[in-house]
Protein backbone atom coordinates (compact mmCIF):
# COMPACT_ATOMS: atom_id res chain seq x y z
CA UNK A 1 0.00 0.00 0.00
CA UNK A 2 3.20 2.73 0.96
CA UNK A 3 4.95 1.90 -1.99
CA UNK A 4 1.93 2.08 -4.54
CA UNK A 5 1.02 5.25 -2.48
CA UNK A 6 5.20 6.40 -3.15
CA UNK A 7 4.84 5.36 -6.82
CA UNK A 8 1.86 7.42 -6.96
CA UNK A 9 3.09 10.73 -5.03
CA UNK A 10 2.29 13.34 -7.22
CA UNK A 11 -1.47 12.40 -7.21
CA UNK A 12 -1.75 12.03 -3.58
CA UNK A 13 -0.15 15.58 -3.94
CA UNK A 14 -3.06 16.41 -5.85
CA UNK A 15 -5.27 15.16 -3.76
CA UNK A 16 -3.63 17.11 -0.73
CA UNK A 17 -4.03 20.29 -2.01
CA UNK A 18 -7.51 19.61 -3.10
CA UNK A 19 -8.77 18.94 0.10
CA UNK A 20 -6.72 21.99 1.88
CA UNK A 21 -8.07 24.52 -1.11
CA UNK A 22 -11.65 23.52 -0.61
CA UNK A 23 -11.03 23.23 3.73
CA UNK A 24 -9.57 26.70 3.32
CA UNK A 25 -12.87 28.02 1.13
CA UNK A 26 -14.71 26.74 3.30
CA UNK A 27 -13.87 27.35 6.52
CA UNK A 28 -11.38 30.63 6.37
CA UNK A 29 -13.73 33.74 7.16
CA UNK A 30 -12.08 35.90 5.63
CA UNK A 31 -13.03 37.02 1.67
CA UNK A 32 -10.09 37.17 0.50
CA UNK A 33 -8.51 33.77 2.14
CA UNK A 34 -10.73 32.30 0.45
CA UNK A 35 -9.74 33.31 -2.81
CA UNK A 36 -6.72 32.11 -1.86
CA UNK A 37 -8.12 28.79 -1.14
CA UNK A 38 -9.67 28.70 -4.86
CA UNK A 39 -6.05 29.39 -6.10
CA UNK A 40 -4.89 26.20 -4.48
CA UNK A 41 -7.87 24.15 -5.34
CA UNK A 42 -6.73 25.17 -9.13
CA UNK A 43 -2.85 24.25 -8.84
CA UNK A 44 -3.55 20.94 -7.21
CA UNK A 45 -5.71 20.39 -10.36
CA UNK A 46 -2.58 21.46 -12.70
CA UNK A 47 -0.48 19.25 -11.20
CA UNK A 48 -2.70 16.48 -12.21
CA UNK A 49 -2.85 17.43 -15.65
CA UNK A 50 1.34 18.01 -16.05
CA UNK A 51 1.49 14.51 -14.26
CA UNK A 52 -0.73 12.90 -17.04
CA UNK A 53 1.79 14.50 -19.63
CA UNK A 54 4.94 13.09 -17.59
CA UNK A 55 7.39 10.56 -18.90
CA UNK A 56 10.05 8.69 -16.53
CA UNK A 57 13.65 9.11 -18.32
CA UNK A 58 11.55 11.55 -20.94
CA UNK A 59 12.34 15.20 -22.04
CA UNK A 60 10.60 18.61 -22.17
CA UNK A 61 8.34 18.81 -25.51
CA UNK A 62 10.98 20.44 -27.23
CA UNK A 63 11.31 18.16 -30.00
CA UNK A 64 14.78 18.97 -32.02
CA UNK A 65 14.82 18.86 -36.11
CA UNK A 66 16.39 15.38 -36.67
CA UNK A 67 14.65 13.66 -33.09
CA UNK A 68 16.01 10.24 -32.60
CA UNK A 69 12.91 7.76 -32.94
CA UNK A 70 13.05 6.03 -29.63
CA UNK A 71 13.41 9.54 -27.62
CA UNK A 72 10.61 10.13 -25.21
CA UNK A 73 8.82 13.13 -24.83
CA UNK A 74 6.15 14.74 -21.92
CA UNK A 75 2.98 14.94 -24.02
CA UNK A 76 2.59 18.66 -24.97
CA UNK A 77 -1.39 18.41 -25.01
CA UNK A 78 -2.27 18.88 -20.98
CA UNK A 79 0.67 21.43 -21.11
CA UNK A 80 -1.01 23.56 -23.23
CA UNK A 81 -4.44 22.75 -21.19
CA UNK A 82 -2.76 23.71 -18.11
CA UNK A 83 -1.45 27.07 -20.04
CA UNK A 84 -5.15 27.69 -20.77
CA UNK A 85 -5.99 27.14 -17.38
CA UNK A 86 -4.04 29.70 -15.63
CA UNK A 87 -4.23 32.48 -17.44
CA UNK A 88 -7.91 31.50 -17.24
CA UNK A 89 -7.91 31.17 -13.56
CA UNK A 90 -5.93 34.64 -12.92
CA UNK A 91 -8.50 36.16 -14.49
CA UNK A 92 -11.04 34.32 -12.06
CA UNK A 93 -9.09 35.69 -9.07
CA UNK A 94 -9.17 39.06 -10.70
CA UNK A 95 -13.31 39.17 -11.22
CA UNK A 96 -13.36 37.95 -7.66
CA UNK A 97 -10.96 40.70 -6.08
CA UNK A 98 -12.80 43.03 -7.58
CA UNK A 99 -16.17 41.34 -6.27
CA UNK A 100 -14.49 41.70 -2.80
CA UNK A 101 -12.87 45.07 -2.93
CA UNK A 102 -16.93 46.06 -3.48
CA UNK A 103 -18.07 44.10 -1.20
CA UNK A 104 -16.11 46.10 1.59
CA UNK A 105 -17.00 49.13 -0.02
CA UNK A 106 -20.93 47.96 0.24
CA UNK A 107 -20.69 46.50 3.89
CA UNK A 108 -17.09 47.76 5.55
CA UNK A 109 -15.82 44.60 6.32
CA UNK A 110 -14.71 41.05 5.13
CA UNK A 111 -15.31 38.89 7.41
CA UNK A 112 -18.20 36.25 6.62
CA UNK A 113 -19.79 36.21 10.07
CA UNK A 114 -19.78 40.19 10.13
CA UNK A 115 -21.14 40.14 6.72
CA UNK A 116 -24.33 37.88 7.57
CA UNK A 117 -24.65 39.77 10.34
CA UNK A 118 -24.92 43.25 8.72
CA UNK A 119 -27.17 41.57 5.92
CA UNK A 120 -29.95 40.44 8.43
CA UNK A 121 -30.22 43.51 10.03
CA UNK A 122 -30.85 45.18 6.75
CA UNK B 1 18.74 10.72 -6.95
CA UNK B 2 15.56 12.45 -8.52
CA UNK B 3 13.08 10.22 -6.42
CA UNK B 4 14.71 11.99 -2.71
CA UNK B 5 14.65 15.73 -4.24
CA UNK B 6 10.72 14.71 -5.17
CA UNK B 7 10.20 13.58 -1.96
CA UNK B 8 11.94 16.91 -0.81
CA UNK B 9 9.71 19.19 -3.06
CA UNK B 10 7.02 17.22 -1.96
CA UNK B 11 7.32 18.31 1.76
CA UNK B 12 7.90 21.49 0.81
CA UNK B 13 4.82 22.18 -1.24
CA UNK B 14 2.56 20.43 1.42
CA UNK B 15 4.04 22.56 4.08
CA UNK B 16 3.77 25.59 2.45
CA UNK B 17 0.14 24.64 1.55
CA UNK B 18 -0.68 23.88 4.92
CA UNK B 19 0.43 27.00 6.19
CA UNK B 20 -1.04 29.29 3.84
CA UNK B 21 -4.44 27.51 5.57
CA UNK B 22 -3.26 27.80 8.99
CA UNK B 23 -2.01 30.99 9.01
CA UNK B 24 -4.39 34.42 10.64
CA UNK B 25 -3.02 37.09 9.05
CA UNK B 26 -3.73 37.87 5.94
CA UNK B 27 -0.86 39.80 4.53
CA UNK B 28 0.93 36.74 5.83
CA UNK B 29 -1.03 34.42 3.99
CA UNK B 30 -0.57 36.49 0.42
CA UNK B 31 3.29 36.23 1.35
CA UNK B 32 3.15 32.45 2.36
CA UNK B 33 1.14 32.00 -1.21
CA UNK B 34 3.75 33.20 -2.80
CA UNK B 35 5.84 31.22 -1.60
CA UNK B 36 3.39 28.25 -2.03
CA UNK B 37 3.33 29.48 -5.78
CA UNK B 38 7.00 28.98 -6.31
CA UNK B 39 7.00 25.40 -4.99
CA UNK B 40 4.61 24.22 -7.50
CA UNK B 41 6.11 26.08 -10.47
CA UNK B 42 9.37 24.12 -9.25
CA UNK B 43 6.78 20.58 -9.54
CA UNK B 44 6.08 21.90 -13.06
CA UNK B 45 9.58 22.06 -13.84
CA UNK B 46 10.66 18.84 -12.23
CA UNK B 47 7.74 17.26 -14.24
CA UNK B 48 8.90 18.32 -17.46
CA UNK B 49 6.79 21.20 -18.29
CA UNK B 50 8.80 24.17 -18.22
CA UNK B 51 6.41 26.43 -20.36
CA UNK B 52 3.95 25.74 -17.28
CA UNK B 53 6.35 26.67 -14.92
CA UNK B 54 7.17 29.98 -16.93
CA UNK B 55 3.26 30.67 -16.61
CA UNK B 56 3.00 30.13 -13.18
CA UNK B 57 5.92 31.80 -12.00
CA UNK B 58 5.06 35.15 -14.00
CA UNK B 59 0.98 34.82 -13.83
CA UNK B 60 0.93 32.59 -10.31
CA UNK B 61 3.36 34.14 -8.33
CA UNK B 62 3.55 37.24 -9.90
CA UNK B 63 0.29 38.84 -11.50
CA UNK B 64 -1.82 37.13 -8.18
CA UNK B 65 0.45 37.89 -5.82
CA UNK B 66 0.45 41.90 -6.63
CA UNK B 67 -3.81 41.58 -7.44
CA UNK B 68 -4.41 40.40 -3.80
CA UNK B 69 -1.71 42.89 -2.52
CA UNK B 70 -3.80 45.81 -4.11
CA UNK B 71 -6.73 43.97 -2.78
CA UNK B 72 -5.51 44.09 0.31
CA UNK B 73 -4.51 48.00 0.01
CA UNK B 74 -7.96 48.86 -0.96
CA UNK B 75 -9.61 47.06 2.05
CA UNK B 76 -9.03 46.37 5.34
CA UNK B 77 -6.53 44.60 7.44
CA UNK B 78 -8.04 43.12 10.12
CA UNK B 79 -5.25 43.17 12.97
CA UNK B 80 -4.58 39.18 13.93
CA UNK B 81 -6.09 38.60 17.49
CA UNK B 82 -3.94 34.91 17.15
CA UNK B 83 -1.32 33.81 15.47
CA UNK B 84 -2.89 30.78 13.83
CA UNK B 85 -6.32 29.78 12.42
CA UNK B 86 -8.60 27.87 14.73
CA UNK B 87 -9.77 24.62 13.28
CA UNK B 88 -12.84 23.69 11.58
CA UNK B 89 -13.78 20.39 13.15
CA UNK B 90 -16.72 19.95 11.15
CA UNK B 91 -15.43 21.27 7.94
CA UNK B 92 -12.16 18.92 8.83
CA UNK B 93 -13.77 15.70 8.90
CA UNK B 94 -15.95 16.44 5.64
CA UNK B 95 -12.52 17.01 4.07
CA UNK B 96 -10.55 14.24 5.84
CA UNK B 97 -13.42 11.78 4.14
CA UNK B 98 -13.13 12.91 0.73
CA UNK B 99 -9.34 12.87 0.96
CA UNK B 100 -9.48 8.95 1.77
CA UNK B 101 -12.09 8.92 -1.68
CA UNK B 102 -9.08 10.62 -3.44
CA UNK B 103 -7.02 8.03 -2.21
CA UNK B 104 -8.83 5.24 -2.57
CA UNK B 105 -9.09 6.63 -6.44
CA UNK B 106 -5.94 7.30 -6.75
CA UNK B 107 -4.24 4.25 -6.17
CA UNK B 108 -6.12 2.72 -9.11
CA UNK B 109 -4.03 5.47 -11.23
CA UNK B 110 -1.01 4.09 -13.03
CA UNK B 111 2.66 5.18 -11.46
CA UNK B 112 3.81 8.95 -12.35
CA UNK B 113 5.70 8.72 -15.61
CA UNK B 114 4.87 5.13 -16.51
CA UNK B 115 5.00 4.93 -20.14
CA UNK B 116 1.26 3.57 -21.92
CA UNK B 117 -0.49 4.46 -19.38
CA UNK B 118 -5.04 5.26 -19.89
CA UNK B 119 -4.04 8.74 -20.42
CA UNK B 120 -1.06 8.25 -22.94
CA UNK B 121 -3.14 9.05 -26.37
CA UNK B 122 -1.09 7.91 -27.99
CA UNK B 123 -1.94 9.01 -31.46
CA UNK B 124 -2.39 12.94 -31.08
CA UNK B 125 0.52 12.61 -28.58
CA UNK B 126 2.96 10.95 -31.04
CA UNK B 127 1.29 13.01 -34.00
CA UNK B 128 1.88 16.75 -32.17
CA UNK B 129 5.39 15.47 -31.47
CA UNK B 130 6.56 13.61 -35.05
CA UNK B 131 5.04 16.59 -37.46
CA UNK B 132 4.92 19.54 -34.53
CA UNK B 133 8.38 21.29 -36.77
CA UNK B 134 7.20 20.46 -40.57
CA UNK B 135 3.73 21.78 -40.14
CA UNK B 136 4.48 24.79 -37.86
CA UNK B 137 8.07 25.12 -37.96
CA UNK B 138 8.43 25.55 -34.29
CA UNK B 139 10.59 23.57 -32.32
CA UNK B 140 8.42 23.82 -28.86
CA UNK B 141 5.55 21.29 -29.17
CA UNK B 142 3.55 23.05 -26.96
CA UNK B 143 3.68 26.70 -28.35
CA UNK B 144 2.75 24.81 -31.45
CA UNK B 145 -0.16 23.25 -30.03
CA UNK B 146 -1.14 26.56 -28.20
CA UNK B 147 -0.66 28.53 -31.48
CA UNK B 148 -1.34 26.26 -33.86
CA UNK B 149 -3.68 23.57 -33.47
CA UNK B 150 -5.30 24.64 -31.27
CA UNK B 151 -5.24 28.31 -32.15
CA UNK B 152 -9.22 28.54 -31.69
CA UNK B 153 -8.76 27.25 -28.29
CA UNK B 154 -6.56 30.11 -27.38
CA UNK B 155 -8.63 32.50 -28.54
CA UNK B 156 -11.40 31.35 -26.45
CA UNK B 157 -9.00 31.87 -23.80
CA UNK B 158 -7.98 35.59 -24.83
CA UNK B 159 -12.42 36.40 -25.13
CA UNK B 160 -12.39 35.05 -22.01
CA UNK B 161 -9.65 37.15 -20.44
CA UNK B 162 -11.08 40.71 -22.28
CA UNK B 163 -14.61 39.67 -20.51
CA UNK B 164 -13.16 39.11 -17.13
CA UNK B 165 -11.19 42.84 -17.64
CA UNK B 166 -14.65 44.00 -18.56
CA UNK B 167 -16.53 42.76 -15.65
CA UNK B 168 -13.74 43.79 -13.14
CA UNK B 169 -14.13 47.47 -14.74
CA UNK B 170 -18.07 47.81 -14.51
CA UNK B 171 -17.65 46.07 -10.79
CA UNK B 172 -14.79 48.35 -9.36
CA UNK B 173 -16.34 51.70 -11.58
CA UNK B 174 -19.56 51.84 -8.84
CA UNK B 175 -16.88 51.64 -5.90
CA UNK B 176 -17.25 55.24 -3.85
CA UNK B 177 -14.85 54.46 -1.51
CA UNK B 178 -17.52 56.27 1.24
CA UNK B 179 -15.34 54.59 4.33
CA UNK B 180 -12.26 56.33 4.61
CA UNK C 1 31.66 19.48 -16.82
CA UNK C 2 34.74 18.88 -14.59
CA UNK C 3 37.47 16.51 -16.11
CA UNK C 4 38.80 13.40 -14.65
CA UNK C 5 34.97 12.88 -12.75
CA UNK C 6 32.18 10.71 -14.93
CA UNK C 7 29.42 12.37 -16.32
CA UNK C 8 26.89 10.75 -14.39
CA UNK C 9 28.68 11.33 -10.56
CA UNK C 10 28.54 14.64 -11.49
CA UNK C 11 24.78 14.56 -12.70
CA UNK C 12 24.19 13.09 -9.16
CA UNK C 13 25.81 15.90 -7.12
CA UNK C 14 23.98 18.86 -8.85
CA UNK C 15 20.69 16.92 -7.34
CA UNK C 16 22.15 15.90 -4.42
CA UNK C 17 22.75 19.56 -3.38
CA UNK C 18 19.23 20.53 -5.56
CA UNK C 19 17.32 18.21 -2.66
CA UNK C 20 19.97 19.67 0.11
CA UNK C 21 18.60 23.12 -0.76
CA UNK C 22 15.41 22.08 -0.76
CA UNK C 23 15.89 20.51 2.13
CA UNK C 24 16.94 24.14 4.07
CA UNK C 25 13.84 25.82 1.75
CA UNK C 26 11.60 24.15 4.80
CA UNK C 27 13.58 25.58 7.61
CA UNK C 28 14.14 29.06 5.84
CA UNK C 29 9.84 28.61 5.34
CA UNK C 30 9.52 28.60 9.17
CA UNK C 31 10.50 32.39 9.32
CA UNK C 32 8.32 32.98 6.66
CA UNK C 33 5.05 31.67 8.60
CA UNK C 34 6.36 32.54 12.42
CA UNK C 35 7.29 36.25 11.18
CA UNK C 36 6.56 38.26 13.54
CA UNK C 37 7.01 41.05 11.32
CA UNK C 38 5.97 41.40 7.89
CA UNK C 39 9.74 42.39 7.20
CA UNK C 40 10.97 38.78 8.63
CA UNK C 41 8.30 37.43 5.92
CA UNK C 42 9.07 39.45 2.97
CA UNK C 43 12.91 38.58 3.51
CA UNK C 44 11.80 34.75 3.84
CA UNK C 45 10.22 34.48 0.66
CA UNK C 46 12.81 36.84 -0.96
CA UNK C 47 15.54 33.65 0.65
CA UNK C 48 13.19 30.93 -1.00
CA UNK C 49 13.07 33.00 -4.32
CA UNK C 50 16.74 33.13 -4.68
CA UNK C 51 16.89 29.30 -3.34
CA UNK C 52 14.61 28.32 -6.51
CA UNK C 53 16.47 30.26 -8.78
CA UNK C 54 19.78 28.32 -8.05
CA UNK C 55 17.58 24.95 -7.69
CA UNK C 56 16.39 25.75 -10.96
CA UNK C 57 19.83 26.13 -12.32
CA UNK C 58 21.41 22.66 -10.79
CA UNK C 59 17.74 20.88 -11.96
CA UNK C 60 18.90 22.10 -15.53
CA UNK C 61 22.09 20.29 -15.67
CA UNK C 62 20.50 17.41 -13.45
CA UNK C 63 17.91 16.62 -15.86
CA UNK C 64 19.65 17.99 -18.95
CA UNK C 65 16.88 20.37 -19.84
CA UNK C 66 18.35 23.42 -20.90
CA UNK C 67 14.89 25.25 -21.14
CA UNK C 68 14.66 25.44 -17.39
CA UNK C 69 17.46 28.32 -16.90
CA UNK C 70 14.93 30.37 -19.05
CA UNK C 71 13.12 30.09 -15.99
CA UNK C 72 15.51 30.76 -13.66
CA UNK C 73 16.09 34.27 -15.10
CA UNK C 74 12.55 34.93 -14.80
CA UNK C 75 12.34 33.69 -11.32
CA UNK C 76 15.32 35.76 -10.09
CA UNK C 77 13.60 39.38 -11.95
CA UNK C 78 10.33 38.27 -10.78
CA UNK C 79 11.87 37.60 -7.13
CA UNK C 80 13.29 41.41 -7.02
CA UNK C 81 9.96 42.76 -8.03
CA UNK C 82 8.06 40.66 -5.50
CA UNK C 83 10.18 42.43 -2.56
CA UNK C 84 9.95 45.96 -3.82
CA UNK C 85 5.76 45.14 -4.63
CA UNK C 86 5.48 43.76 -0.92
CA UNK C 87 7.62 46.31 1.08
CA UNK C 88 6.13 48.91 -0.60
CA UNK C 89 2.69 47.78 0.28
CA UNK C 90 4.06 48.20 4.19
CA UNK C 91 5.89 51.45 4.29
CA UNK C 92 3.04 53.24 2.65
CA UNK C 93 -0.73 51.84 2.61
CA UNK C 94 -1.85 51.56 -0.61
CA UNK C 95 1.24 51.97 -2.59
CA UNK C 96 2.00 48.67 -4.36
CA UNK C 97 2.61 49.81 -7.73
Amino acid sequence: MLETLANRYTYVLFALLLVVGLYMVVASSNLVKKIIGLNIFQTGLFLFFVTTAFVDGGSSPVIPKEADAGAAFASPLPQVLVLTAIVVGVALTAVALALVIRIYDAYGTLDEKTLREVRTDE
Amino acid sequence: MTELFAAALFVFVLVTALATAALRDVLGVVVVFAAYSLGTALFYAFLLAPDVAMTEAAIGAGVTTLLLLLTLAKTVRPTPDQWLERPNLPALAVFGALFVVLVATVVEFPAVGEPGVMWDNPGVTQYYIENAYEDTGVENAVTAVLAGYRGFDTFGEAVVVFSAGIASLIVLRQVVFTRE
Amino acid sequence: MIPGLSGDLVTQVFLLVATLLMVLAVAVFYRAVKGPTTQDRVLAVNVLGTNTVVVLALLAEGLGEPSLLDIALVYALLNFLMAVAISKFTVERGGVL
